[in-house]
């Protein structure tokens, strides 16, 4: 019994036995950030790869306005989703972003940038 | 009425004190909206999810009105699985050893809990999860030695009607505020039998009395500050971490009775991988009947849900 939950716990702690939960691992721009350059582009990148098929990604003004343009798309093997911008002026943006991994688990969340005037 | 005799010795010595404090250790993880609310060690968590403690481990010093202060040791298990989506059950299993100097180990399986739980209630938005459970104490699983074997298994088995609750902070406009979470659980503990005392309050059935059992946790999640709030750029292994203040707590709710009112506080931090959580607290005597001394409790926590999504992860009623 001891050396089969030793192994257990080995497997677990080694490696990523089976795709899992998308975390945001980080964002460009980053979260809370604020940039002096409008970003042609959000770039989201998750601890596990998403389908695109069935993520969304919302960029907002702080009157509620789209900003994005077109359908996210995925890099690095699925793990970084790419949505492009308008061309954002000065403000706060509020980013709203719904992903499912790969093996269909679902995680959501939200946060800001400011583009500097 | 071995049973009978060991708990009432053990309750004389003072050694059952904290006892109740951290016997129902169900553990889950589960999200309401942004949140993700973590396992917990001294509570159970509002969530409904295929889970595994493998094993949650507790050294705690009990109090003692005088002498060697005797020692709890305990290795504890449960497995979680959902039924449906919402709806599962949750079995807890534990050894114990207690140890004073120059008295002979004590030790012995504590009484089986098997919970049923249904999660009717998530609000996304305001990160708010509820759910509802009944526990059932089977008394008499463990063994009934003489060397002390029923410690923690109670003379009679009880039924506990569970309410949880999980509520995320996201929807306050703060940002250093919104990584904060608050889990709790009360629940009302019925005896099969209920004790009966002679006219010197000793006892003489193997009854238990009614009583409150419940706690609070305190999360603050450091994925969700740098996720959602603001990213300072934060080492992996620090955003994966959760500090964590817990209470549990337990009092007596009919008479004549042996239970005492318990606080036991831990305080702690976890860290959740993506298929597995570790778990870390100093258990703090909230009352003297939990003691005078500093223990801990660790935990290994699984997420069949990540760890294996096509068979033990996901709801016997899609295997088939």
């Amino acid at each position: 019994m001891r050396t089969i939950l030793t192994l257990t716990a080995a497997a677990c702690l080694t490696g990523h036995a089976a795709f899992a939960h998308a975390f945001l691992d980080h964002a460009v721009p980053a979260v809370g950030s604020e940039v002096a350059v409008p970003p042609p582009a959000l770039l989201l990148t998750y601890t596990e790869p998403v389908e695109p098929l069935f993520s969304t990604v919302k960029v907002t003004d702080s009157h509620g306005a789209a900003e994005d343009q077109g359908k996210p798309v995925t890099r690095d093997g699925g793990r970084t989703l790419v949505v492009n911008l308008k061309t954002l002026p000065p403000g706060e943006y509020h980013v709203e972003w719904h992903v499912t991994s790969v093996d269909t688990h679902k995680t959501e969340g939200h946060f800001t940038f400011t583009v500097k005037p | 009425m071995k049973t009978r005799s060991w708990l009432a010795a053990l309750c004389a010595g003072g050694l059952l004190t904290s006892y109740h404090a951290i016997m129902n250790q169900a553990l889950a993880h589960g999200f309401a909206g942004d949140h993700m609310f973590i396992s917990t060690l001294l509570i159970d968590d509002p969530n409904v999810a295929d889970e595994a403690s493998l094993p949650t481990f507790v050294y705690q010093p009990q109090s003692n009105d005088g002498g060697p202060i005797p020692n709890l040791y305990q290795v504890g298990f449960e497995f979680d699985k959902r039924i449906t989506e919402n709806f599962g059950f949750a079995i807890n299993e534990g050894y114990n050893w207690i140890t004073q100097p120059g008295a002979k180990t004590a030790n012995g399986w504590q009484s089986l809990v098997v919970t049923l739980k249904d999660k009717p209630y998530v609000n996304d938005a305001h990160e708010f999860i509820m759910s509802v459970g009944v526990q059932r104490v089977i008394a008499g699983f463990g063994a009934q030695g003489e060397n002390g074997a029923a410690i923690g298994n109670d003379p009679s088995s009880s039924t506990i009607p569970t309410y949880y609750f999980g509520k995320g902070f996201g929807d306050i406009p703060i940002g250093w505020i919104r990584p904060f979470a608050l889990t709790g659980e009360i629940g009302y503990q019925i005896a099969d039998q209920k004790l009966k005392v002679d006219p010197y309050g000793n006892p003489v059935n193997n009854g238990i009395s009614n009583g409150w059992t419940g706690g609070l946790s305190l999360q603050y999640s450091i994925r969700y500050l740098s996720a959602q709030v603001k990213d300072y750029g934060l080492p992996d292994f620090v955003n994966k971490l959760t500090p964590v203040v817990e209470l549990s707590w337990s009092s007596a709710a009919s008479k004549p009775t042996q239970d005492t009112t318990q606080y036991l506080w831990g305080i702690g931090v976890n860290y959740t991988a993506t298929t597995y959580a570790l778990g870390l607290e100093a258990l703090v005597p909230g009352n003297r009947n939990t003691g005078s001394h500093l223990g801990v409790i660790a935990q290994f926590h699984l997420y069949f849900d990540d760890l294996l999504p096509n068979s033990l992860g996901k709801p016997i009623a899609e295997w088939f």
